[in-house]
This record gives C-alpha cells, structure tokens and sequence, in this order.
C-alpha cells in the first residue's frame, strides 16, 4: 500500500525526466542526420518512436505498458543511430544508455524487451549486412568473427543484467525503506497511543478520587440497578452511609430494603415500581437501621433510563445521609413551639401585669374620689388607710415582678453558703410581719458539714417566700402558731423542710399552686408569684420541691438541692 | 338612706378586694342606690347564696356586681354555674361585670356573654349607676 504510493511518486518522476530524455534523442537523432543525410529515418523513426510512446502514455494512463514500450523505443533510438551512422561501433553504446536510463524506473523487467530488441537488431541486422546488403548498416567492421560477436553479445548481456539487477535492488531496497519508516511510524503512534492512555487513566484516577472525596463529604452516594439482571453497583459512600460492608448489602436490591425501617418497606417499594413502570424519576425520605439499630434518614432520588442496545431499564440513582438535617430541623420546630408558647405566656404574663398592678390603682384612684366629697374625718383616716395597703400590695407586686425577672434572665452564682446564717438574716427582715396580732415563734435546725455551694442570693427568695407565707397564713385559730425549719446538709445534697401549723391549702388546689398567677385564698392580698417564683427559682438550682399540707391543720414544704460544684 | 328613696331593694357585690367592695357599697351608699347591699368576697359564697334561697326568689339581688380575676372561682366560672341553676333563669338578676382587666379576651367574653348586660372598668362611679339603673329599667320595660 505504501510502496505503491512510493512508486506512483517514482513513476511520475521518471516519466518527467523521460520526456526530456526522449526529446534529446529525438534532437541527436535529427543532429546525426547531417552526417549521411539520413534526415528520411531521423525525422520519420524518431516521429514514429515517439507517437508510439506517447499514445499508450495516453490511452492506457493506468497501465506500465508505456515504459515497456519506451523500452522497445530506446532499442530502436540504438538502432536508428547505428543505421544513420552507418554502423558506427561506437553507437552500439546507445543501448547501455538506454539500459541505465530504464534502472529509474526500479523494474528490472524493463531491461527485457530492451535486451530482445538489441538482440533482433543484432541477428537480423548482422546478417542482412554480411549477406552484402548495401543498404544495412550494423557494422563498420568488415567481418566479426564469432569470438567478437560472443564478447559483444556477452558483455551487453552483463550490463542488462547489472541493470536489471540495480532497478530490483533499489526497488527491494525502497520497500524496505518504506517498510522501516511505516514501521517507525506505527511504533511511534503506539507509544503516543499508550502515553495517552496512560494520561487519562491517571486523570480517571484522579476523578474517582475526587468523586468518592465528594460523595464522602456531601454524604451522597450514587446507584445504578440494572433491573434485567436485577444486580445494583453501589458506590463507597452508600456503604459508608449504611454502616456495612459489600458483602452485608450485597448488589441485590432486596438487601437494599431490609435496611429500611420496617413500617416504610411497603410504600417504598410501591412507589419505585410505579414510578419505574411510567418512566417516570422518583424521590423520598426513608428511615434506615443501622446494625447497631440507630435510625439514619437517607433522602433517594432515582430516575429510570432505557438502554436501547440492551433492551433494558437501568436506574441510575443517589443516596443521601440527611439525618443531620432531619435533626436540625426537628430541633428548628421544637424552638419554634417553644418560642410560640413563651409568647403566648408573655402575652398572658403582660396582660395578668398590667392588671395586677392596675388593680390596686384603681383602688386608690377610687378612695381618692370618694374622699375628695368625704367630710367626715374618720372616714378620711380609714381611707387614707385602705390607700396604705393599695400602695403595700402594689409595692410588694413589683418587687415580686423583679424577683421573677431576676431569677428568670440572671446568671447562677454558686457561692459556699452558710445556710443557717442565711435563713437567720431572712427571719429577722420579716420579723416585723404579723406583728399586729400574736408572734408567730420560728425555729431553726440546721445541720451543715463540708462546703456547700449554691446561689446565695436565690436560696434567699426561696426561704424568704416559704417563711412569709407561713407567717401569712398562720391560724389565728391556734393557741401559738409556730414555723419550724429543720435542715441537713451534706457533701452532696442539702434537704431544708419549712413546717408550719398554719391554715393550710385546699386539696383541690394542690395542683396549681405552683402556677403563676395562681392565688388560693380571697384573703390573701398576695400577688399569685410567690410559690411561682419558689418553683422557677429551685429548678434554677436543680433542686427540686414538694409540699404536704391538709386544710386547717398545716403545710410542709420540702427542697432538696443539689451541691453545684459537685455539677461542674 | 331610707328605702323609699333607694333605687334598688337589693344589690350583690362579688368581688375578692376588700378595698373594691368597700368602694362600691360606699359609691352606692352615697348615691342611695340599694336598700341592701350584700358583699361576698368569693364567688363560690355568692353560688351558695342563690343555691340556699332557690325556693325563695324574692330574696335574689336585683343587680349583681361581679369582678373577673378572683382566686379559685373566677367571674366567668361564677356565670356559667349560676346560669345553670333554673331558679335563676327565670328571675331577671341584672349582672354587670366590673373589672380592672385590659385583656380585650376578657371584655369580649363578657360582651357576649348574654346573662351579662355590661361591663364596667373600675373603679364603680356615679354615673355608673346611673347606666345600671337604665338599663335595668329597659329590661324590664
């Protein structure tokens, strides 16, 4: 294939240098004319020479024929020379030029029909000549002898074949040239071919590493189930996300839903055949279960392709790990609840405030009225009076909105407390409350080992709202009212009673003591915070608190707190 | 105050604030607007007194002044029992709800409740009073 296009290329080449060389001897043989006024044979062969040629030249362009017959024709130039030479032995040379002449064309069989021309001419003309034919011309020579004719003969013989040899070798040598060079070629595109590979399978390398890279940090992995074969490929990270190795979720897709939580195998797998059966892509949210039973929630997305060369469906598909998310969101809806209830308390907290303080206002606002028409004057002392505990109640209700918000929104200070010292400083600030009446007698037995620490300050309000409120709702019914306060603390815990012989709470109100607002008796001109307070301010702390109490005969509170450094 | 001169024979005043009730028995006192004043400071007492005198109508208040925020039973509460009780439908008690509360809940609750014929912010004034007595006497006309 190749050397054909070499010898085309050789071919046009030789063809080119032809015509010059044909046009020469075409000019000598015209030049040798003048010699023996042979111009009849000079114009008239070397024409018909020519013609010869050129027309299979141009009538069969796709065939050699012409440089067979360009052979013959470079036999008869030999010819007509030594004819218009009238047998000049030097002429005879003319048919090795035409011999080395042919080599170009790298066909050694070009010699032949040379070498038979030059043969016939020699026989026939040799003979014509030595019979006496005048007008033959072949030799000069008077006579050859036969030695003569038979060196002559050889030697010719020799250079056709040295000839013929040249053309075959060079003609084996070009292919074998062309053979190498091809050869080269090929060995170089395969080594460019390799090198190539070689790149893209690295950059391929390099891909996969950053794909799975990807997959692992956006916890997404990708599928393809091949429902023909019903074999699903998987990739890493889906077996990362599962928690189990290649051989525990094998390729099938049933080892697939056995991962699935139970209650949503079913819908599942209803929902992928009819959306595989349309064609159609489907997605959802799906609870899985690890080996170690924790939930994961994974988001799937699939999408059924048709391969049309395998007649098949193929589901190409990703998987990904929102359980994250799922959280987040879930906690998101929690605050959000809570957000919505603590507005709510605040829209209740702010209008049960405004009321609260409003109320005894209006009180007074009332008193003045009345006492502004008032001439009697005891009727003014008693209003002036009533005005006193509006301005006590509405005093008393704000300092208990500031203990509220205090607890509510400050820092807890543990501090090493002195329990006893603490619960004396909060008896001696009340110690006027009640005065009016018979004592309320207070006694207190704590017993403290080691450090304790809590907030000071909050314990304070505790004891200071329990105390209060057992000097408040004393029986006036009973010959001495008492409180007693009786208290242990350890390392670790602190448990404080406050027992009193007061008037006691209703059943029915047990359960909503502790709530805000919430006040049990109309003879109580208290704001409804107190023990609201109490609780909040105990879970402050961590403790924790409980009550007995039966109507008429009295109330036990009991707090337990908790160490705080022991919590750190 | 004598009884020919006083506008009703008997008015209830339930309401848990001493001060309050003391303002409101003094405002009607002064403007000679009940022979009878009777004071409960919790609305369960009041529930008792129309449960104690069912057989016995006549002795119901005409005009019932009722506070909202008192402990234990509140007003509302107050209205719902005592709208149960069948002696009580039949009489024509006039029932005014007086309160301090801003809690537009509070007035709409009141507003629609139909035993109810008005709500009244504190504190009790004259003319007050003089709106009770009219609408008592459209009631009744």
């Amino acid at each position: 294939m190749h050397i054909d296009a070499f010898l085309v290329q050789i071919k046009n080449k030789s063809d080119k240098l032809m015509d010059y060389f044909l046009a020469c001897y075409f000019i000598a043989g015209l030049l040798l004319s003048f010699f023996y006024d042979t111009w009849t044979i000079g114009v008239g062969v070397g024409s018909l020479s020519l013609i010869a040629y050129y027309s299979v030249k141009f009538a069969l362009p796709n065939s050699n024929l012409y440089q067979y017959v360009l052979s013959v024709v470079l036999g008869i130039f030999m010819a007509q020379y030594i004819y218009q030479m009238h047998g000049l032995f030097e002429m005879h040379f003319i048919a090795f030029i035409g011999s080395t002449i042919l080599i170009t064309y790298q066909n050694w069989k070009l010699q032949i029909p040379l070498a038979l021309v030059v043969i016939v001419h020699h026989a026939l003309f040799g003979y014509l000549q030595y019979i006496g034919d005048t007008h033959i011309y072949f030799t000069q020579l008077d006579y050859m002898t036969l030695q003569t004719f038979a060196i002559h003969g050889f030697l010719a013989t020799v250079i056709f074949y040295i000839c013929g040899l040249w053309a075959y070798h060079f003609k084996k040598y070009s292919e074998r040239h062309i053979q190498q060079t091809f050869e080269m070629g090929r060995l170089q595109e395969e080594k460019l071919q390799k090198e190539a590979i070689a790149r893209i399978s690295e950059n391929l390398k390099i891909t996969n590493a950053q794909l799975t890279e990807a997959q692992r940090m956006a916890n997404i992995g990708n599928w393809t189930w091949d429902t023909k074969n019903n074999q699903v490929h998987r990739s890493d990270e889906i077996y990362n996300i599962f928690e189990r190795t290649r051989e525990e979720l094998d390729s099938t897709p049933e080892s697939y839903l056995e991962c699935i939580h139970p209650d949503e195998r079913e819908d599942i797998e209803k929902l992928v055949q009819k959306s595989v059966s349309a064609h159609e892509p489907f997605s959802y949210e799906a609870r899985i279960v690890m080996p170690d039973k924790n939930i994961k929630t994974i988001f799937v997305q699939g999408k059924p392709v048709k391969d049309e060369r395998e007649q098949n469906i193929k589901i190409h598909g990703t998987i990904q790990d929102i359980t994250g998310r799922k959280k987040h969101e879930r906690e998101l809806e929690e605050s959000n609840n809570e957000l919505r209830k603590s507005n709510q308390e605040l829209d209740k907290f702010v209008y049960s405030v405004s009321h609260d303080l409003r109320a005894p206002l209006l009180s007074m606002q009332g008193i003045v009225d009345i006492t502004g028409e008032e001439t009697n004057e005891e009727l003014t002392a008693l209003h002036m009076k009533m005005l006193q505990g509006s301005i006590g109640r509405l005093d008393h209700f704000i300092g208990e909105i500031l203990t509220y918000s205090r607890n509510a929104r400050g820092e807890v200070n543990a501090i090493n407390i002195d329990f006893k010292q603490v619960i004396q400083e909060v008896i001696s600030d009340l110690q006027y409350m009640g005065s009016e009446e018979k004592q309320v007698s207070i006694s207190v037995n704590i017993e403290q080992s080691g450090h304790f620490f809590t907030d000071q300050n909050r314990f304070r309000v505790v004891m200071n709202n329990l105390i209060s409120n057992a000097i408040r709702y004393r029986n006036t019914g009973v010959a001495e009212s008492y409180v007693k306060i009786n208290g242990h603390s350890n390392e670790t815990t602190t448990l404080i009673e406050v027992e009193d012989n007061g008037i006691g709470i209703p059943k029915e109100c047990h359960q909503k003591i502790y709530d805000m607002f919430y006040r049990v008796s109309e003879k109580s001109d208290g704001s409804g915070l107190g023990l609201y307070i109490v609780k909040e301010t105990i879970e402050k702390l961590q403790g924790d608190i409980r009550f007995e109490s039966q109507l008429g005969v009295g109330t036990k509170f009991t707090l337990k707190l908790p160490n705080l450094t022991n919590l750190q | 105050m004598g009884a020919q001169n006083s506008t009703f024979k008997r008015v209830m005043i339930v309401d848990d604030t001493k001060i309050d009730r003391y303002l409101a028995a003094y405002v009607m006192q002064k403007n000679n607007f009940a022979v009878e004043i009777i004071e409960y400071d919790m609305a369960a007492k009041a529930l008792d007194f129309f449960q104690t005198n069912k057989d016995n109508p006549e002795v119901f208040p005409e005009i019932i002044i009722l506070d909202i925020r008192m402990p234990q039973m509140d007003g509302f509460e107050f209205l719902e029992r005592i709208s149960l009780l069948p002696e009580f439908i039949n009489n024509s008690c006039c029932i005014v709800m007086l309160s301090s509360s801003l809690s537009p809940a509070d007035h709409d609750r009141a507003n629609n409740n139909p035993i109810v014929k008005k709500f009244i912010n504190k504190p009790l004034d004259k003319d007050n009073l003089k709106e009770i007595k009219e609408l008592y006497q459209n009631s009744r006309s």
